[in-house]
């Protein structure tokens, strides 16, 4: 009788059946709606990241009004010594749009111009991938995508691969819009279902239920369990109370405000005090503002940075997150390096990204962990692409060895110990 | 004996010369389950569950809003149900009261299905719904109408 002799890969992870993992929580921050390496992490601006990058240089002189001051950071260092700079990243192939750069971000997979932007993706996404290929499969309530907006984006938490969809999708949600004040106050209820009521209002709807011929199958959405429903329904009234009575008004004290892709932040990290996902993508948008306001994207990028250093800091804050979490930081394109027409009025132009320009493809890309997890402080210039991202998930949570198709990226093995 | 069937025959004639009591379902023909086969989408669900509630179309801010968290959140079925009970929670919403309900139960139920399901409840139906409201006298006409909105026959038309 033969048994399953645990080899140890390349990679340096020990393989076993169903794989080890590196870590069981995974924090991808798409970061932050195309951004330049020339104003990140080559700080050609002065260093508009300080909680992410090392380096004190200043803002320049003729922008530097535009740039709003944020609250200090709130950890001991930057990001970037808590893990490893990749800064050769490459969105290799496909046109340089945000959707495309987010499908590639999150399926691993090249696309073209044929990708469609009314469709869920023709690609599993990360979401489906760990939820199938783990062992048992993992619930809903563990995987989320919090997209900034509802446009488009939502339909990145499944594919229409019939292999997969959405019941392997994440739990999507777009809290700037679905905790807006609008919402939050048209979706309360005083309806309450509990104890025995509950079962007997069940036990009704399955008896009307057996007497209709047609049975009733959700498939255009996630599906999570009874159970985690009333989890999750629980959190939204929560949130949903609390915003209708001014609690979460700027509740990181950002003067004057805390901007949208700040708030969409925020509510990524209410879901992980409160669920503690294994996998949570989140995205920010705010620095595409740079088509028509150079300054202003610079802006975006200053608050961006200190969105995901709070990020980090709740993550570590958080039980059954702290020390056990991996943070990928990652733009999912960049932006040309040839200004168009449109200045600001610090006179700076605005930056498209185009298919021709290849500062377009150029990112950079941040893992950030533990130190007996990741390297701390570590640099890596080898080229890599974007579409490295979702190996380097499957590998982080231990099921790269069980998805049976190419990826075409690699795992970034080097970030680890 | 003749004016006995005379009699009869004359309670015969009056009460089949009664009117039927017609429950105003507007213009739609009440539907048997058979018949329901298409799926409303949850866009058409959510309006149709507002018309069935207040009698009156979706204003047009309120539908958006109801998009609006359909499209924000990806558990349809939560967000589907959380709309639903918001609209039950309406102080707006006239429904009859837990008296009403109670003092007959046979005609609430039998409106709760033309009103929802656009058809008659079967006499099983009718009678297993009356035994239930006798057996659980804490169910309000709120809590009905969430069961009727939320049960895979109202997804249909």
């Amino acid at each position: 009788m033969g048994f399953a002799v645990p080899t140890i890969l390349p990679s340096g992870s020990l393989f076993a059946a169903t794989g080890s993992r590196r870590a069981n929580h995974v924090v991808f921050c798409l970061f932050a709606g195309g951004v330049r390496n020339v104003e990140s992490i080559f700080k050609n601006e002065g260093n508009l990241m300080p909680a992410m990058l090392k380096g004190n240089s200043s803002i320049s002189s003729d922008i530097a009004g535009g740039i709003t001051a944020m609250p200090s950071s709130p950890l001991a260092k930057t990001l970037q010594e808590y893990g490893t700079l990749f800064t050769n990243m490459k969105f290799i192939d496909g046109p340089t749009g945000h959707f495309n750069g987010h499908t590639s971000a999150i399926t691993g997979q090249h696309t073209n111009s044929t990708l469609s932007l009314r469709n869920n993706p023709p690609f599993p996404t990360v979401f489906e991938l760990y939820r199938k290929h783990n062992s048992p499969t993992h619930a809903a309530k563990n995987a989320w995508w919090v997209s900034r907006s509802n446009n488009l984006y939502p339909l990145l938490n499944h594919s229409t691969d019939p292999n997969y969809g959405s019941r392997y999708a994440a739990n999507q949600i777009a809290p700037n819009t679905f905790f807006s004040w609008d919402v939050s106050a048209n979706l309360k209820h005083e309806l309450e279902f509990t104890g025995t009521k509950a079962e007997t209002v069940e036990d009704l709807r399955k008896f009307m239920d057996s007497n209709f011929s047609t049975p009733f199958s959700l498939n255009n959405g996630v599906v999570n369990s009874k159970e985690d429903r009333e989890a999750i329904s629980a959190w939204i009234t929560t949130l949903q109370n609390k915003v209708t009575s001014g609690q979460l008004s700027n509740p990181w004290n950002v003067n004057p405000w805390m901007s949208g892709d700040q708030y969409n932040i925020f509510y990524a990290e209410e879901l992980i005090k409160n669920f503690q996902p294994e996998l949570l993508v989140v995205n920010m948008f705010d620095v595409d503002t740079a088509h028509s306001n150079f300054t202003e994207y610079c802006n975006a990028l200053h608050r961006a940075d200190y969105g995901v250093a709070h990020l980090w800091d709740t993550i570590q804050n958080t039980p059954g997150m702290k020390d056990d979490t991996v943070l990928i930081i990652m733009p999912e394109i960049g932006r040309n390096q040839t200004g168009n027409s449109i200045a600001d009025i610090y006179g700076r132009a605005g930056l498209d990204h185009t298919n021709g320009d290849p500062l377009s493809r150029d990112v950079f890309c941040m893992v950030v962990g533990p130190p007996g997890i990741v390297k701390q402080d570590s640099v890596d210039n080898s080229l890599r692409t974007t579409v490295d991202v979702v190996p380097t998930i499957a590998d982080i949570l231990g099921f790269e060895q069980e998805i049976p198709f190419f990826l075409s990226g690699q795992s970034l093995t080097s970030a680890f110990i | 004996m003749r004016n006995l069937i005379c009699a009869i025959s004359l309670l015969g004639l009056f009460l089949a010369c009664q009117p039927e009591t017609i429950y105003d379902v507007g213009t739609l023909k009440p539907q048997s389950d058979g018949e329901k086969t298409e799926l409303k989408d949850d866009l058409q669900f959510m309006s149709i569950a507002y018309r069935d509630l207040f009698n009156e179309e979706v204003p047009p801010s309120t539908l958006e809003v109801m998009r609006t968290a359909y499209i924000g959140f990806g558990d349809k079925n939560l967000v589907v149900d959380r709309v639903v009970q918001a609209m039950l929670s309406n102080p707006n919403l006239v429904v009859p009261s837990q008296l009403d309900m109670l003092g007959d139960k046979e005609l609430f139920i039998n409106t709760t299905y033309r009103k929802f399901l656009l058809r008659d409840p079967t006499s099983f139906e009718l009678a297993y719904w009356v035994s239930q409201l006798t057996e659980f006298p804490n169910l309000t006409p709120k809590d009905v109408y969430y069961i009727f909105m939320t049960s895979a026959e109202y997804k249909y038309y």
